[in-house]
């Protein structure tokens, strides 16, 4: 590696995430090669961007260093997410009494209950031949899992209403701003009316778990479980819908691919961990530095916004071969798409079940099928990237 | 001549869970969905399985090495 001088101290205090363009949404691995590329130049929104594996990993592990609290780019909410903003040691609190709720052994008891929901989504599809995949099932199948949160899924619509607000950037950051308080603050009164409710009479739900847990003799506090339902409902809801839209956008536009996995269902686990990897659906997360550092051959303030390039990582050729091609044969794949170190995401066992549940259940029944002819998939931005609309055909 | 065991660093281990999914009968899951060694000692022809645990690593928490005969 050539020696580079440290690049002038850049970046904000905060991230103000602004639009990004049609194809780094549609197509970011171009994007994610150029900040790569770019070495200690590489920013985004204004913020230093840390985009090879190496130097990805080395930001994920130095949580002393590289703060998750503080991070986020909007001020609107005094409230950490819990446990994905805090820092050690407080983290391994929760994290103890969360992973095993997500731990695989506790996934495949759910399995059933996704499968008969997908399949409640996917069956009156069949006949029409046609069908908005993104919002008909990518965005509806994740809501078995607010059954976990105690609430009520007559009432998803509503949820999924209040999770776009949050999270879909937009154009204008002060509308968004402004939009995403209000909309926090209904999220969490939405919680507080079901973590009422369950204090007073616990069910078997997770917000009932939460409030009667104890961790080395402590309960939490209200506002802790507040804190854990409010990212485990945009999480939960968003971040898998994107992660299934993508999958099966990418089979739509692909049938050679989509036919190695027909052909071979055994494959189709591997074909979901590559499809992670090359879409890397939350592809640059955010940390803040605690001191003056200095890393991947730049010099950042203490205070500072940085940006984790997972998607740039993930398509690093130091670690893969032919790093922006699609290979279900690819024998590891170690990818980062799920984070690295403590903040590893806690949803990811239940993310890969669903995903490779709809996927299962939708080729049983639609092998064959394409983008519907003179439209295309809208991508969306938040947190992740995201399918607002994916139109699909198929001969019935 | 030695043979090759498995281990993990637990420390490293963040619940990816690629290991037990790929080497199911070297490696198994905990309550918090973390690595376990079920078998250190792979037979020959596990070993490629286990080789194969140690690239899906993302934490490069996993190591098979040639140790003597204990």
């Amino acid at each position: 590696m050539t020696q580079v001088t440290p690049a002038e101290v850049t970046g904000s205090k905060r991230r103000t995430r602004m639009a990004l363009t049609e194809k780094q949404l549609a197509e970011p691995q171009e994007w994610w090669r150029e900040l790569r590329e770019a070495g200690p130049r590489a920013e985004i929104d204004g913020c230093p961007a840390f985009a090879g594996r190496e130097l990805v990993m080395q930001v994920l592990h130095d949580t002393e260093t590289f703060s998750s609290f503080g991070a986020r780019e909007t001020g609107t909410d005094a409230r950490a997410m819990i446990p994905l903003e805090v820092d050690p040691p407080e983290h391994r609190r929760y994290r103890k009494l969360l992973d095993p709720i997500f731990a695989p052994k506790s996934i495949r008891v759910m399995e059933a209950q996704i499968r008969e929901l997908a399949i409640g989504m996917i069956e009156p599809l069949v006949s029409r031949g046609e069908c908005d995949f993104a919002v008909e099932v990518a965005e509806r199948l994740p809501s078995s899992f607010l059954r976990l949160l105690g609430l009520d899924l007559n009432r998803l619509d509503e949820f999924l209403e209040i999770k776009n607000r949050i999270l879909r950037t937009g154009e204008d950051p002060e509308e968004f701003r402004s939009r995403q308080a209000q909309a926090g603050a209904d999220v969490y009164a939405l919680f507080e009316s079901v973590v009422r409710e369950r204090a007073e009479k616990p069910t078997d739900d997770l917000v009932s778990q939460l409030l009667a847990a104890e961790i080395e003799g402590e309960r939490l506090s209200y506002e802790e479980v507040l804190g854990i339902c409010y990212i485990l409902m945009l999480a939960g809801l968003d971040t898998t819908a994107a992660g299934i839209g993508s999958v099966i956008a990418f089979f739509a536009q692909h049938p050679h691919h989509r036919q190695e996995v027909l052909d071979n269902p055994g494959i189709l686990p591997a074909a979901i961990e590559e499809l992670l990897r090359h879409e890397t659906i939350v592809s640059n997360i955010t940390r803040r530095s605690t001191s003056d550092v200095e890393l991947g051959g730049r010099r950042v303030a203490a205070g500072t916004a940085c940006i984790v390039g997972l998607g740039s990582a993930n398509t690093d050729p130091e670690v893969f071969d032919d790093p922006e091609s699609v290979r279900f044969d690819r024998d590891a794949n170690r990818h980062l798409t799920f984070g690295a170190g403590i903040h590893r995401c806690l949803g990811s066992h239940l993310a890969r079940a669903e995903i490779r549940i709809v996927a299962e259940e939708w080729h049983a029944r639609v092998p064959q099928y394409q983008i519907a002819e003179s439209r295309r998939p809208v991508w969306t931005q938040g947190p992740a990237r995201s399918l607002d609309s994916l139109p699909l055909r198929w001969a019935v | 001549m030695g043979r090759l065991k498995l281990t993990i660093d637990a420390d490293r281990c963040a619940g990816h869970g690629r290991c037990y999914a790929v080497a199911p009968m070297l490696i198994e899951d905990d309550d918090e969905g973390h690595a376990r060694v079920a078998n250190a000692y792979p037979s020959q022809s596990e070993s490629l399985l286990g080789l194969e645990a140690v690239r899906a690593c993302p934490e490069r928490a996993i190591e098979l090495a040639e140790v003597e005969d204990e």
